[in-house]
């Protein structure tokens, strides 16, 4: 922490003779308890979602360990499924949401040429909120019955059954979606009237596109999450029985209200990885993106359809018939935007002129691997072979294709891409290499074997399987831990850039377009920028 | 930050986020309210 | 469809080689073409989706690899300038819209089969429990419980000492299966007692949910004998991974035989059930007496 200190003290020097700061950063911890800057507070939600990966991934390599070979060696079964459910919680909501709330918060006031966001102390207060959030999950995991075990889904009846732990697993979901909601508004409120003049929507960049309508997004289904699981707390503590069969209630209902939620979610998830992508590519390729308007109508669409498709989550909980084809083919027609962005990604490499420095091959992973997601959720959107691969490992390889050299990658790329902006350093570039290899490598041997072991017949949330799934579990394995251990190099070329480095010029990359706005300010860019709002052409 | 906001866009700003804070409170509200009145009958 | 009956042959095709030596592990690379006509129609489906995302794919790829490897800076290519094509954009729409109907109609076609349990031959009740099933055989009054065999439980336990290789059929053996004749269709109602569980049977490309306080409805019918085995599917707790399914298909004789006996077993338990129902009464009696 301290050297990013130094790195913005140093900065803050730099500038105020020129800018007049009567007051700037304070120093030591009260710096960041009370910090309403965006760029600190972005390197806060940056830090946090570091360390929430890795905490998260420590829980993933328990999970490989005890399937590493058939039979029970290392947890409790119970223990096994509070694992599953964890990991899954805080890779969510505390490692890939706060990722790309942190680049918002970076990049955003940058790129639309405002001072800071609109709303500075509720930002500060976001961060925090989330801080307090996961302190309270993780000690839920220490509670008497031990942590929630009822997957990050938290279906009832069976999430009931959960112990002390439960109301604190559910003040955290409070508390994380709150912060949520209030980073979104801020976004939202920013990007609606503080664009400088004559940047119209049309000529954002595409990553504040994509925060735009995430935000909207957020704010529509975050709180149909909050109330999914109030009416949890109070069917386990008030006697209420909106889910007990017993009381005349539905336990499907919960998983309607919360697949409205979850769908939602996870486009949530990906959409800033595309806006991400959409700069990254156009920079390397030395082109500009090809068909900017219609990649702003595709995101668009996906947030749409995102809303009537939930239902594919629940292909066999027992809808009508009418249910079901509704949502296959309403969950079809999302492949059509999605592969508008593809392709559109595609041409604009096409007859460019390429070069492939770290956040360039994670992008181009990212094309690769995601659209190998994308294949597994169309062959899942077709709801009679659904049956087929719902709840087995199929489907646990399809997410973690479009999470983790999706969306994760993206984040990567896109830390890579700018924390020369933040730190004013180049990186140890050769290391990031090996890096973006070896992940590369390892997610792939990690990861592909599950679609064998879903159509095999494996099916997902066991801790032990029987002996015919043990080879590709083995492989998974084995690429869980490599894959694992190769993000130790992630956060080795991170504080390494922070610590020092060659200086960087404004511009970074010899491809960024000059009508970036976060090209043009100085790299470190200065604590305070576009205190006066810049002309765009 | 704080210097660089107009009263026009400090206006804008403060009505931007009421409008959306009202809508996420509304659409908790609205859910459960719906799953109490489903509960009902 | 046409195109359906076309993957259905190469469906077979596959099948055969798939099926040829029954190798474990590394083989496990596909879907199973199962033992129904309807769980061949789910297959004949899952490979003709596949088949076309990956022929989408090479082609998509192939473009990717292509510009990565011919337009490089490296190389001094310069770069073009063009930043849209609406004629481009309208193909790479409507040509997916296309391949996406296609697929529908056999898709549609499936779905509404799987939903016909119309014109069954016998209904049986499957009750999730934690961490067993319970079979009830409507119209014959059998019940019983299926639970993890013995040899999977305590190989299964933690630092247990056994090599699940070592035990058949490891977390697929129950002490009790469900027996159905074979070539009838067998209707299948699923519900829970507890928690939310799942019933899936691969080889016959049938999967529900089993929700307290819903029941839901199912048909197989399959006409060569042998045994099937399935896992629950849906998370229900500690021993979610523990509480497996086997149905074996008998041939009709065999199973009214099998019938007969569980009805007979029940008889001779029940004299001796009442028995104990009257010592438990007098004890009570006894106790409250002193």
């Amino acid at each position: 922490m301290s050297s990013t200190q130094h790195t913005h003290d140093h900065a803050f020097h730099h500038v105020s003779a020129a800018q007049h700061d009567e007051h700037g950063p304070a120093t030591g911890i009260m710096r960041w308890l009370t910090t309403t800057n965006h760029k600190d507070i972005g390197t806060m939600y940056l830090v946090f979602s570091l360390i929430m990966f890795l905490t998260g991934g420590s829980m993933a390599l328990v999970i490989r360990a005890e399937l590493f070979q058939p039979g029970m060696q290392l947890v409790d079964p119970g223990f096994f499924n509070t694992m599953t459910t964890v990991h899954a919680l805080i890779m969510v909501f505390g490692a890939v949401m706060p990722a790309t709330v942190g680049l918002a918060n970076w990049m955003i006031p940058l790129q639309i040429g405002a001072p800071d966001m609109a709303l500075p102390r509720m930002n500060n207060f976001s961060f925090w909120l989330l801080v307090a959030a996961f302190a309270l999950l993780i000690l839920s995991l220490f509670m008497p019955g031990g942590g929630p075990a009822s997957g990050w889904t938290l279906y009832p009846p069976l999430v009931l059954q959960t112990g002390d732990a439960l109301p604190l697993a559910i003040f955290a979901i409070h508390l994380a979606g709150a912060s949520s909601i209030m980073g979104s508004i801020n976004i939202i409120v920013t990007i609606m009237n503080l664009r400088a003049p004559g940047m119209s929507l049309l000529k954002m960049p595409l990553f504040v596109w994509t925060w735009l309508i995430t935000a909207y997004l957020l704010i529509a289904v975050m709180p149909v999450f909050a109330g999914a699981v109030t009416m949890l707390l109070t069917d386990h503590f008030f006697h209420t029985t909106f889910f007990a069969a017993a009381g005349g209630g539905d336990p499907v209902l919960y998983q309607h209200i919360f697949w409205f939620f979850g769908h939602p979610e996870v486009y949530i998830m990906i959409l800033p990885a595309f806006g991400i992508i959409s700069e990254i590519i156009p920079t390397f390729a030395r082109k500009p993106l090809f068909g900017y308007d219609s990649m702003v109508y595709a995101t668009a669409s996906i947030a749409f359809l995102s809303f009537i498709v939930w239902g594919h989550h629940m292909f066999t909980v027992g809808m009508p018939l009418a249910g079901e084809m509704f949502f296959m083919l309403s969950t079809m027609l999302i492949a059509v935007p999605t592969g508008v962005k593809v392709f559109n990604w595609t041409a604009t490499l096409w007859k460019g002129s390429l070069s492939f420095e770290p956040p360039m091959l994670f992008a181009l992973a990212f094309l690769f691997l995601f659209t190998i997601g994308g294949f597994s959720g169309l062959m899942m959107a077709i709801a009679p072979v659904d049956f087929q691969y719902q709840d087995t490992y199929f489907i646990v390889a399809h997410f973690h294709y479009v999470l983790v050299p999706g969306a994760v990658f993206a984040i990567m790329g896109g830390v890579y891409y700018w924390l020369p902006k933040w730190t004013g350093h180049m990186y140890d570039m050769k290391l990031a290499k090996v890096h973006f290899w070896l992940s590369t490598i390892f997610v792939n041997v990690l990861f592909f074997p599950q679609h064998f072991l879903g159509l095999a017949g494996m099916p997902r949330r066991i801790p032990d399987y029987s002996t015919q799934f043990t080879d590709w579990n083995m492989v998974s394995s084995i690429g869980g831990f490599g894959f694992g251990l190769s993000q130790l190099l992630f956060v080795y070329v991170i504080w390494k850039c922070v610590k020092g480095g060659a200086p960087a010029t404004a511009k970074v990359w010899d491809g960024a377009r000059t009508h970036g706005l976060e090209w043009t300010v100085p790299s470190p860019a200065p604590y305070h920028t576009f205190e006066e709002a810049p002309v765009v052409e | 930050m704080g210097g660089g906001l107009s009263p026009e866009q400090r206006r804008r700003v403060r009505w931007t986020t009421v409008l959306l804070t009202l809508t996420a409170v509304g659409i908790y509200v609205a859910f459960i309210v719906s799953s109490v009145l489903k509960a009902q009958h | 469809m046409k195109m359906v009956k076309r993957s259905l042959a190469a469906g077979a095709a596959l099948t055969m080689l798939a099926s040829a030596p029954a190798l474990a592990g590394w083989s496990d690379l596909n879907l199973r073409v199962g033992a129904t006509p309807l769980s061949r129609e789910i297959y004949g489906l899952h490979m003709m989706i596949l088949w076309i995302c990956v022929a989408i794919a090479v082609a998509v790829f192939a473009v990717m690899i292509y510009s990565i490897a011919t337009f490089r800076k490296s190389k001094g290519a310069i770069p073009a300038t063009f930043d849209h094509s609406t004629k481009a954009e309208i193909i790479w729409t409507v040509i997916p819209v296309g391949i996406l109907v296609f697929m529908a109609i056999p898709a549609a076609k499936t779905l509404v089969r799987i939903d016909d349990t119309r014109g069954s031959d016998m209904t049986i009740k499957a009750t999730g429990y934690q961490w067993k099933w319970q079979y009830d055989y409507v119209d014959q009054g059998i019940s019983f419980f299926s639970t993890l065999s013995r040899a999977s439980n305590e190989a299964r336990q933690l630092h247990s000492g056994i090599d699940p290789k070592t035990v058949d059929n490891y977390l697929l053996d129950v002490d009790n299966p469900l027996v159905v004749p074979a070539g009838k269709k067998v209707r299948m109602l699923i519900t829970s007692a507890d928690v939310i569980h799942s019933w899936w049977l691969p080889d016959f490309a049938i999967k529900k949910d089993a929700i307290p306080g819903y029941i839901n409805e199912m048909w197989f019918k399959v006409d060569k004998p042998g045994t099937y085995r399935g896992q629950c599917v849906e998370l229900c707790g500690r021993d979610h991974g523990f509480m497996p399914i086997v149905v074996v298909v008998m041939e009709q004789a065999q199973y009214d035989a099998w019938v007969a006996q569980q009805k007979s077993a029940r008889q001779a338990a029940a004299p001796a059930a009442e028995r104990i129902a009257q010592l438990n009464e007098t004890t009570l009696r006894v106790e409250n007496a002193e």
